[in-house]
């Protein structure tokens, strides 16, 4: 048992290993990257920022957590869309759950945890060094009010990727992505039109599935929560999710044929 | 050894490429898979490389299901594409890192393949030509010494000057229990390597027999696969 445990993570950094030797001057790339782009939208959010008040820091957080992230992911998850690509990491002896979690520990724990990093680094020395301690109002506050639970949502969308490339031939991210939205869009419209069918109640103006429906009276916004236990349940649903779409990407990888 | 047994295969429904085939494959034997294009050789070979999964039926490797693909059947396993697509870095970073997935790698033959395939060992796979990636692969893959070494049309794009550098590689590179199947259209181009014939058409094996026995068969007449070939083709159709 032991044995096989030590050979277990034995395997684990070697196909560690071979995801960063093969991918060093891309990950330096990435970094260097969102560098840039974060200086930009730090930049465009001081100098204009008697137009954009709220949380911008904030703002640009989720931009760079999830469109950096999808990006990431489109270019880590491309073995899995080629055959020749996948053809060699299929044959590489290692077991599908090995190989799962490589992909996981990159796309997720390495790019949230390096982008949270390196997001707070820019962030620091921009209105350090740029903007002055004027700007102090414009810093992000990613772990304070529950904002971190973005992170819950990242996961999941990493985790939808990594099927979508396990599953779509051509243009994996894109149609995945698409889906994605296409879902987000009809949960929360659909949800309202289902609603107003359901009560007759003209009056709904939003919602969404498992948390909330909003109404309008007397020319004001009324949000309707579900009960506290319902809420627990949804949440800790929410937080299963993320097994459950591993469990998938596993399955997935442990069918995937090669036919092209 | 490989087994295959009643095994079943259609890339879609209502389509079925193999019907029933049945397959045994010893070790210490380099195997000749011939077919027309399209015949399915591909496919039988992915089906042994656990790449593709039987509808109907089973195909084992050394007893284990080539379809689970688990661990212990991969290190027993090497499986050579007619596209080779390897990683963007040096031969030194590739060997660091594949090499110990194979507990039979041999340094010592991986560098003396390199060398009669006129490889330098430092290069950069990324600037390798096609034909050169796929001397690499070959390479590594021989110094793998796995079980099992499957090859689709190995010859593919190689010059002709390689085509003989990878016979005289094969050749000095066959061990006692090593089984080698080299699937390919290019029959030529494998004639002297293989110990036993399998010709396959439209899904199904039309012949396979020893390649001695075969010698013998049309004795005193030389044995010339391609004709051969042709023959058995031409009278199933």
């Amino acid at each position: 048992m032991k044995q096989s445990m030590a050979l277990s993570f034995k395997k684990i950094a070697a196909l560690n290993r071979r995801q960063w030797l093969e991918n060093r001057q891309a990950y330096g790339l990435t970094g260097l990257a969102l560098t840039v782009v974060l200086l930009l939208f730090f930049f465009i959010g001081w100098h204009w920022r008697e137009s954009f008040p709220g949380a911008q820091g904030n703002g640009i957080f989720l931009i760079g957590l999830f469109g950096g992230g999808i990006a990431f992911s489109g270019w880590l998850y491309k073995e899995l869309s080629r055959p020749a690509d996948s053809i060699w990491l299929l044959g590489l002896p290692a077991s599908a759950g090995q190989k799962i979690l490589i992909f996981l520990l990159h796309s997720i724990i390495f790019y949230g945890v390096g982008f949270t990093l390196l997001f707070q680094i820019v962030e620091t020395l921009f209105y350090g060094v740029v903007a002055g301690s004027s700007a102090g109002v414009l810093h992000s506050a990613i772990f304070e009010n529950g904002f971190y639970t973005c992170y819950l949502t990242f996961i999941n969308i990493q985790l939808w990727l990594l099927i979508g490339s396990l599953s779509f031939k051509k243009a994996a991210i894109i149609k995945t992505v698409l889906l994605l939205l296409l879902y987000f869009i009809l949960a929360a419209s659909g949800n309202v039109v289902l609603m107003k069918m359901l009560t007759g109640e003209a009056r709904i103006t939003s919602s969404l599935p498992y948390g909330y429906f909003q109404f309008v009276h007397e020319n004001e916004n009324i949000y309707v929560y579900l009960p506290a236990l319902a809420q627990h349940l949804v949440d800790l649903l929410g937080w299963l999710l993320p097994c459950f779409l591993i469990y998938i990407a596993y399955l997935k990888l442990m069918e995937k044929e090669i036919t092209a | 050894m490989i087994v295959i047994k009643y095994l079943s295969y259609g890339y879609r429904k209502g389509q079925q490429l193999f019907e029933g085939l049945n397959l045994t494959l010893h070790p210490g034997k380099v195997y000749g898979l011939l077919g027309r294009n399209g015949a399915g050789k591909s496919s039988l070979i992915k089906q042994m490389a656990g790449l593709l999964f039987p509808v109907h039926g089973s195909c084992t490797l050394n007893g284990r299901e080539a379809r689970h693909r688990d661990p212990d059947m991969l290190e027993q396993l090497f499986f050579i594409p007619e596209e080779c697509q390897l990683p963007p870095v040096t031969i030194p970073v590739f060997l660091r890192i594949y090499q110990g997935f194979y507990p039979n790698f041999n340094l010592h033959q991986f560098e003396e393949y390199l060398r009669i395939f006129r490889v330098p060992p430092d290069s950069h796979l990324r600037r390798l030509s096609f034909g050169q990636k796929k001397k690499v692969y070959i390479a590594f893959a021989l110094a793998a010494n796995t079980a099992v070494l499957i090859m689709d049309e190995p010859t593919n794009g190689l010059d002709i000057p390689s085509k003989l550098q990878f016979r005289d590689i094969v050749r000095s590179a066959g061990c006692c229990d090593r089984l080698t199947i080299m699937s390919t259209h290019q029959v030529k181009d494998l004639d002297n390597l293989i110990d036993n014939v399998i010709m396959i058409d439209q899904g199904q094996i039309l012949l396979q027999a020893d390649k001695a026995a075969l010698t013998e068969y049309f004795s005193p007449e030389p044995l010339d696969l391609e004709i051969l070939f042709n023959r058995v083709i031409d009278q199933r159709s």
